[in-house]
């Protein structure tokens, strides 16, 4: 997971806060900070995927709670009908979620401009227009659910919610040390080159229309894996809990505020807001849509004041800072 | 059978009006500032609450009250303007994109503090008169809406055409550079291009007060139906938006008679998406935007 070199104090804090994550269950008796901290790794995991395309890529979608949905969906009814494990649907979902990227990505990477955007709200509609249409099989607008048969790790049946969180903790371990990867293999590189500037990178010989199609077909995948474990997590589904678009920006928000382009950021980024939702809104439970508003307006300002996110302000970043800034001015259209 | 067609496509087309002022506001400030507005919906919801507001101070039927819910939205858009967008001009389409995700957000959830949930509407004599042609007939209130958004997308394209600050918005839309070397004021035409494409929303959102109840997320619907539309009708045209405008609430109204009435809205992403693939240009672009 930690995969510095060298030991920088960045890699302290991510390694001291980790241990702290994974004896926290021990520490405490209390659910509800358990399932608040779930929240945050599914969200972290979500935001690491959504940063692939989003930040790495330039790319911003808005439909990444589509392909969560398709995940949970798939799964869920792959175990209700016909009792198959979540530990093999799971491929069914990602399936689904590359078939559904490649046909969005298909027709918008050929074209540059905020064609992209628009068309992940395009099929985020229809995705959940057809979900709550086709109630037979999915539950439609009344959702999914799956019954309690027992505990049982293979089914991702649990009590009580500790062995989700050292689930969830451990698929955003892997998310987070394949991002890693991702960003240091050589699509990852090509993609930094497409963009700090697509005509250099195109007449270098990078086929900027695969390579985006590529990452976002993985980013795809990923969102769908976890979406899989966010079903049995949640164990009851419907169209607004997991494929709405207020869940993509959610995703979305998470990751620039974090600090978008950058591996931890995304991370950072989830837990600050995951964190800060739950406690405004058991503060001020009277004022409904108080979090929405002020993460809305975190968003304005960060990106207007602050571009590299939360994580621009550890002292670490320099480097990383250097590099976004001068893609940012390179990059403009 | 026919006549349910027929009807469908009367009901489209009335409906596709309402549509195109926003997607025309939306269009213009794609054309001259290359951004797109994702939170135009939100400005529109706001045109509805400030019309119930401003119906409750003086009691006005709501037509009356145009120019005045045209004052107050021109006002908030220059303040939103002079905050946010005019910090991040100049940067790249992603930014605009993410910041403006971020408006409606925070517009859309303010709207909850300050109104909450529930919805309310503004009383209208006319709400349910409609008008008939022959055994066809057509709600009046969306009647008055059609026919005021052809006014108005005509006085816009005139404002475009005839005027000295639309001749400048148009050349700075062709190439914002250029037109800074030709002394044209980039800046003010931005600006102009913005409160103009609020004022636009704000309108569009005081026709609707008639028609639909108002709350806090009314505007998310109608906002990516007017994105659709801005894309159909070519990205920038004026012609466009309107000719989009109307397709599109066709299509929405046909699909939801003759298939279902939950699957008009995905009609519209459908015809959409095939458009991107067939001619992403759309159908007034100007030259190819492929890579």
């Amino acid at each position: 997971m930690k995969k510095k070199n060298k030991v920088t104090p960045g890699a302290v804090v991510i390694a001291v806060s980790a241990l702290l994550l994974l004896v926290i269950p021990f520490l405490t008796d209390n659910n509800y900070i358990i399932t608040t901290l779930v929240y945050c790794f599914v969200f972290a995991s979500l935001g690491v995927a959504w940063n692939m395309i989003g930040g790495y890529g330039a790319q911003i979608s808005w439909c990444h709670a589509v392909f969560v949905a398709l995940g949970a969906y798939s799964s869920m009814i792959l175990y209700k009908k016909l009792g198959v494990t979540p530990f093999l649907s799971i491929f069914v979902g990602m399936a689904l979620a590359v078939v559904l990227a490649t046909i969005i990505g298909y027709g918008t990477f050929r074209l540059r401009g905020p064609f992209f955007s628009l068309s992940t709200i395009a099929f985020a509609e229809i995705v959940r227009i057809v979900i709550q249409f086709w109630g037979s099989l999915t539950g439609g607008a009344s959702g999914y659910s799956v019954p309690f048969k027992g505990e049982s790790f293979l089914n991702l049946m649990f009590k009580n919610d500790t062995p989700f969180y050292y689930i969830m903790f451990f698929v955003l371990a892997v998310v987070i040390a394949f991002t890693a990867w991702f960003e240091k293999s050589k699509i990852g590189h090509y993609l930094g080159a497409i963009k700090g500037d697509e005509d250099a990178a195109i007449s270098l010989g990078i086929n900027s229309f695969q390579v985006k199609l590529r990452t976002f077909q993985i980013s795809a995948a990923i969102a769908a894996a976890v979406g899989t474990f966010y079903g049995f997590f949640l164990t009851f589904i419907d169209p607004p809990s997991v494929c709405s678009l207020d869940f993509s920006v959610k995703i979305g928000i998470g990751a620039i505020i974090g600090g978008i382009g950058t591996l931890w950021g995304p991370v950072l980024g989830a837990f600050v807001v995951n964190i800060l939702t739950q406690l405004l809104n058991s503060w001020f439970s009277d004022i409904g849509g108080l979090s929405q508003c002020l993460y809305g307006l975190a968003l304005v300002i960060v990106v207007a004041f602050r571009p590299g996110g939360l994580i621009s302000f550890f002292p670490g970043y320099h480097k990383d800072k250097k590099k976004r800034t001068r893609t940012a001015k390179e990059g403009g259209e | 059978m026919s006549w349910k067609i027929i009807q469908a496509v009367i009901n489209g087309i009335l409906n596709g009006g309402v549509y195109a002022i926003v997607a025309v506001g939306l269009t213009i400030v794609y054309g001259v500032m290359k951004m797109i507005n994702f939170a135009n919906g939100e400005f529109l919801m706001f045109g509805m609450y400030f019309t119930y507001l401003l119906y409750q101070v003086t009691g006005w039927t709501c037509y009356a009250l145009i120019p005045l819910v045209a004052v107050v939205m021109a006002a908030f858009g220059w303040v939103v303007y002079k905050l946010v967008i005019e910090r991040i001009v100049g940067r790249d389409s992603t930014t605009y994109i993410m910041i403006t995700v971020g408006l409606s957000y925070f517009l859309m959830n303010l709207a909850q503090i300050l109104f909450s949930a529930t919805p309310v509407s503004v009383p209208s004599d006319i709400k349910t008169a409609s008008v008939k042609l022959g055994s066809f007939s057509a709600s009046l209130p969306r009647l008055i809406a059609f026919l005021a958004a052809c006014v108005l997308i005509f006085a816009v394209w005139l404002f475009m055409q005839k005027t000295y600050m639309g001749r400048a918005m148009r050349a700075t839309s062709e190439k914002a550079e250029v037109a800074q070397i030709l002394g044209i004021n980039t800046k003010v035409a931005f600006t102009v291009a913005f409160v103009l494409s609020l004022v636009l929303a704000g309108v569009a959102g005081l026709l609707l007060t008639p028609i639909y109840t108002i709350y806090p997320s009314v505007g998310s619907v109608l906002k990516t139906t007017a994105l659709m539309i801005v894309v159909l009708g070519g990205m920038g045209s004026i012609p466009g938006a309107l000719l989009g405008g109307i397709i599109v609430g066709i299509v929405e109204a046909l699909v939801g008679t003759l298939i279902d009435a939950n699957l008009g809205p995905a009609g519209i992403f459908v015809v959409f998406l095939l458009i991107l693939y067939i001619r992403p240009q759309g159908l007034f672009g100007k030259g190819s935007r492929v890579a």
